[in-house]
């Protein structure tokens, strides 16, 4: 049992990352696959390759394609982190601690709690483990120092500054059997040299040359976990021991580090925002709708999600107060220069019939991504707005490239039968649909009058429900009762009744300009009037907030009094 | 996709038997009296003996192998094949056109067709002598919106497919735009960077300097420079642009000043030159250009309209003030050359040919920004007679915007959203002395059926440069992000 103890632990620990990823944290694992676009094709190959860091890049864009299934990321993770564990002790053993060799990986499973985490990050830091395991099987003395030397160059423009973990590794372990000064000197001076060279070679600036191209997704920002794990190997080679005890205690220690690291660095707030937006992508409205009964969403992105939600199922104009709604940015999120915020609004724009708009924030969102990837997500979404626009060229350019996905090659090649095609696309159940919902006229864009552009949207097709209802209940999240009439006119007078958060509406805009319901217009059902009579006597006898929210939470009313900013 | 792999690996094993043991031979083809459907469409272009080899495939995707006979007139002959694209030899190429230069090329071309050779009507190029400068500056970006991802500023020799960065935005946070040069000299050079490391780069006699040319006595940054022949001088518009989105317009964005002057910096007093005349409310001036004396400032100029509810009716007309290089003042009068206004058009991007024979400029139906118009057409205005010409022979039912003069106003580039409607590319065309156009041929690629689909950038304020730029990128990226900057003094002239 002794004898397989360490393999048992070594599994345990990816079992352990990998329930973590799959189970708490799967939709930091789906947000990443979106943010790329990887190719099989040469051109992609060598571009990627063609800076620093290409060959991780590379790699690590390779296994992020399977990251749209988040058991699939889950085991990718699983996999480098447990292999970086198992490389760590195969570059420390026999006399380091087996439990110290778990620390530069946890450290690493901390990192990957921020969503800006890259997989090529994991990706240098197993070859640079690996490549440090190998050199020391060379015993000739000057083959190793010359090959060292050849490496570190090579590895630089592999695998990143993380070739530093190389050459940490060879000297720690080895300085005076195998360097000395001189030779170590040597190698400390070529690692500097190598981005000092890049500056003039590729065209960065030379401390992100330093810190690395390919780690995180903002440029700006230093890895410093990395960094860490780097040091965690450093104190691994530096730290002999086998004793039993010993090890115990540095295998709780390391624990202490992962729990305590992996609590303080998960955002769960976010995993939340990415589970909705993931739902959205995915058109998994029923599954929003379910998540959103166990935990309301409050934060824009989530609400904007479910109103889209509610709206696809036809339940918005019955039951979006029976939900937390925090205002027009719950229906349309400001638009922010951002890579991922916009991509909600924009599928909500989509289902509405405003490819448009959709296609901007699209274009957008994918533009505003910082290390200046392209996004597979939006090249989808733009081969769709530019066929549904009629653009077929431009739209045949996105879907050649899907074309060379792995994912998505089918789907594109079963849309690029479309182009041209007028009559598939027009009898297609989504994009001919979309094209007739489309606007008639031309306007411009203008987010502070959301209100006319859904209006004229509703009156190009007075089949658009989703624009009547997204009219509506942006009509209502705003308070504007003096208008909400009016725009409920506008509608398709044949419903058998009116939702009742319409009802609702219509009951509060007459009672704000009337004294009395008398020769109210609309047919209001009794629960409603009643309903609205209790409210406004529950008013006039100042109720606390708690029992208005009790008994009148899901009501527009409450909404309007206590609710809306 | 591994289907796709194998096609690959076995069209390059052909390809490799094509090179190294001979070219298939063209067998029973059937004649075809049509023109062949080449992509870039180069039938019966003109063009400069230097040009890099004018590569092409076929439009029509399923041709297994095109066959391509290359006759000059006064001698010589290449012959090559290709599957997607015809590569021909650089050396061969440029040898073949030397030897014909004023007379023409034949070109034959036969394509392999589900395993029949059909051979097309033969068609010519024209090789003249009139020289092009050596490359084309130009920046290429994604056509996007408001946000920006990678994009630089980049030279082109070209004589070959050499393509080099000048600058990209890769060494900062920003985007850089609007590079000039004084003729194509790439001596002098300006060059704006916006975002958080904002500045204006004007290199001169070698030297890099970052300027902030915002003043509290002018409306805010320069934008739109052009060179002085003097090289005294470097002409500025300072614009507060906006942009608008359409909800259903192939146009898709709405570029337009809120306001805009036009202004001079004097180079040796480091001041800008700021006419009250030009500095009115009630007008928008910009694009302002030196005529081929540097006595003329030619400039754009429209009435002040309400935004957004005017937009459609925005409409600048083209209008020139004198200027005396001596002192750097400018005369009391402004004369309208072409009123666009009259016609409900909208002029943009007047470029006085260096001769000062012509003006071309852009002809859009409103605003100040027809590169997103796809109406927008090139016109040449003849300085001498006052004639103002549609130019037939370039333009297409798509946008063509930006273009440029070489250094001997024989050759002009333009950019064109033609291809496929969205992405500009670059087109070059030959003008004899008497004014005659020819048929523009696109910028050539060593690939250029593959490179062209393949590129989600488009091409952006094309300028000829007579030799490489000398650009030390690495000293410029760090200059822009030291924040270190030169300020500009301003000089009011009056109006009296």
């Amino acid at each position: 049992m002794q004898k397989y103890s360490k393999h048992i632990i070594g599994l345990l620990y990816v079992i352990a990352v990998l329930l973590f990823f799959g189970i708490c944290y799967p939709n930091h694992i789906s947000y990443q696959e979106q943010f790329q676009l990887f190719l099989f094709t040469p051109n992609y190959f060598w571009e990627t390759l063609a800076i620093p860091g290409g060959l991780a890049d590379y790699f690590g864009g390779f296994f992020t394609q399977v990251f749209l299934y988040s058991w699939g990321g889950a085991v990718v993770l699983a996999l480098l982190l447990g292999a970086i564990q198992q490389a760590t002790w195969l570059n420390i053993k026999p006399k380091g601690s087996y439990a110290l060799s778990f620390l530069p990986s946890v450290i690493l499973w901390v990192f990957f709690c921020n969503e800006a985490a890259m997989v090529a990050t994991l990706v240098a830091f197993l070859f640079s483990l690996l490549a440090a395991w190998c050199i020391g099987l060379i015993q000739n003395m000057w083959i190793r120092r010359s090959v060292s030397f050849v490496l570190i160059p090579v590895l630089y423009l592999l695998l990143g500054p993380l070739v530093g973990l190389f050459v940490l590794i060879a000297l720690v372990r080895e300085y005076k059997e195998m360097y000395g000064v001189i030779v170590s000197g040597t190698m400390i001076l070529l690692l500097v040299f190598c981005p000092l060279c890049a500056q003039y070679l590729f065209n960065y600036p030379l401390v992100r040359l330093f810190y690395g191209l390919h780690y995180s997704r903002f440029p700006e920002i230093v890895p410093t976990l990395v960094l860490v794990s780097v040091l965690a190997v450093a104190v691994a080679l530096c730290w002999r021991t086998s004793k039993l005890k010993m090890n115990g205690m540095i295998g709780a220690v390391t624990a202490i580090i992962a729990i305590s690291g992996i609590s303080s660095s998960a955002d769960f707030n976010k995993e939340e925002l990415m589970g909705y937006d993931f739902m959205v992508r995915t058109r998994q409205w029923n599954r929003i709708l379910l998540t959103a009964n166990k935990k309301a969403p409050s934060a824009p992105l989530s609400v904007s999600a479910l109103n889209l939600a509610l709206a696809q199922k036809g339940f918005l104009a019955d039951h979006m107060f029976d939900y937390y709604q925090n205002g027009g940015q719950g229906m349309f999120p400001n638009f922010v220069r951002d890579f991922w915020l916009p991509l909600t609004p924009a599928e909500a724009f989509y289902y509405l019939g405003m490819t448009y708009v959709a296609q901007q924030y699209t274009y957008e969102a994918m533009e505003a991504i910082p290390d200046f990837q392209k996004s597979v997500r939006c090249y989808k979404r733009l081969a769709e707005t530019n066929l549904i626009n009629g653009d077929y060229k431009v739209a045949r350019k996105y879907l050649n490239q899907l074309q060379h996905t792995l994912l998505y090659s089918r789907w594109a090649e079963e849309t690029l039968k479309l182009l041209g095609n007028e009559d598939a696309i027009n009898n297609h159940p989504e994009y001919g649909r979309l094209r007739k919902m489309a606007y008639k006229d031309d306007f411009y864009v203008s987010d502070r009058e959301m209100a006319s552009m859904l209006g004229q949207l509703y009156m190009s097709n007075r089949d658009n429900q989703m624009a009547y209802d997204y009219l509506l209940g942006w009509t209502m999240l705003n308070g504007d009762m003096e208008n909400f009439p009016s725009y409920f006119s506008i509608g398709n007078m044949q419903m058998k009744e009116i939702p009742s958060c319409y009802q609702q509406a219509l009951v509060l805009s007459w009672a704000l300009s009337h004294p009395s319901p008398e020769g109210m217009p609309w047919p209001i059902s009794t629960n409603i009037l009643n309903g609205f009579n209790g409210f406004v006597q529950a008013q006039r006898q100042n109720q606390p907030v708690d029992y208005m929210k009790a008994q009148y939470g899901q009501t527009y009313w409450y909404y309007y009094f206590y609710s809306k900013s | 996709m591994r289907q796709v792999h194998i096609i690959s690996i076995i069209s390059c094993l052909l390809s490799f038997c094509f090179t190294s043991c001979g070219m298939e031979s063209v067998t029973n083809a059937s004649m075809e009296d049509s023109f062949p459907q080449i992509y870039p469409d180069y039938v019966g272009v003109t063009i400069p003996s230097s040009i890099a080899p004018l590569n092409f495939g076929m439009v029509d995707g399923n041709v297994q192998l095109i066959d391509v006979v290359m006759l000059g007139a006064k001698g010589g002959e290449l012959h090559a094949q290709g599957s997607e694209s015809v590569l021909l030899d650089l050396d061969e190429w440029h040898n073949l056109l030397k030897q014909n230069e004023d007379d023409s090329l034949k070109i034959v071309v036969s394509a392999k067709k589900n395993g029949a050779w059909i051979t097309y009507r033969p068609f010519g190029i024209f090789v003249s002598s009139d020289e092009m400068d050596y490359g084309l500056a130009y920046r290429k970006l994604a056509p996007g919106y408001e946000v920006y991802s990678k994009m630089g500023i980049y030279q082109r020799d070209l004589s070959s497919f050499e393509e080099t960065a000048i600058l990209e935005n890769t060494q900062f946070s920003g985007c850089v735009n609007c590079h000039s040069f004084n003729r194509g000299n790439p001596e002098g050079m300006s060059l704006h960077v916006r975002g958080d490391h904002g500045a204006t780069l004007l290199k001169l006699n070698g030297k890099l300097e970052a300027y902030n040319t915002s003043t509290d006595k002018t409306l805010g940054s320069c934008v739109y420079p052009y060179w002085h022949p003097s090289g005294k001088y470097i002409a500025y518009s300072t614009n507060t642009t906006h942009q608008a989105f359409h909800v259903k317009d192939e146009n898709r964005i709405e570029v337009f000043d809120l306001n805009s002057d036009v202004q001079v910096y004097d180079i040796a007093k480091n001041e800008l030159i700021v006419p009250e005349i030009l500095k009115n409310d009630s007008v928008w001036e910009t694009y302002p250009v030196f005529s081929a004396d540097g006595r003329t400032l030619y400039f754009c100029s429209a009435s002040v309209k309400a935004i957004p509810s005017e937009m459609n009716d925005i409409r600048y007309n083209l209008c020139k003030i004198d200027f005396n290089p001596d002192n750097g003042t400018f005369g009391n009068r402004i004369d309208t050359l072409i009123c666009a206004e009259t016609m409900r058009k909208s002029i943009n991007f007047p470029k006085p040919s260096y001769d000062g024979k012509f003006l071309m400029y852009s002809l859009a139906d409103y605003g100040c920004f027809s590169i997103w118009h796809h109406e927008a057409d090139l016109w040449l205005l003849d300085l001498q007679s006052g004639e103002a010409r549609l130019l037939d022979e370039v333009n297409s039912k798509d946008t063509e915007s930006y273009h440029n003069w070489s250094s001997n106003n024989r050759w002009f580039v333009f950019s064109s959203r033609r291809d496929d409607g969205l992405h500009t590319r670059l087109y070059l065309s030959h003008m004899d002395e008497n004014g005659k156009v020819s048929k523009p041929f696109m910028l050539p690629q060593e690939n250029p059926k593959h490179y062209y689909f393949n590129l989600f950038l488009s091409y952006n304020v094309p300028e000829f440069i007579t030799s490489k730029v000398e650009f030390d990128n690495v000293e410029a990226g760090n200059l822009i992000l030291s924040d270190k900057r030169k300020n500009m003094g301003v000089r009011m002239q009056s109006s009296k």
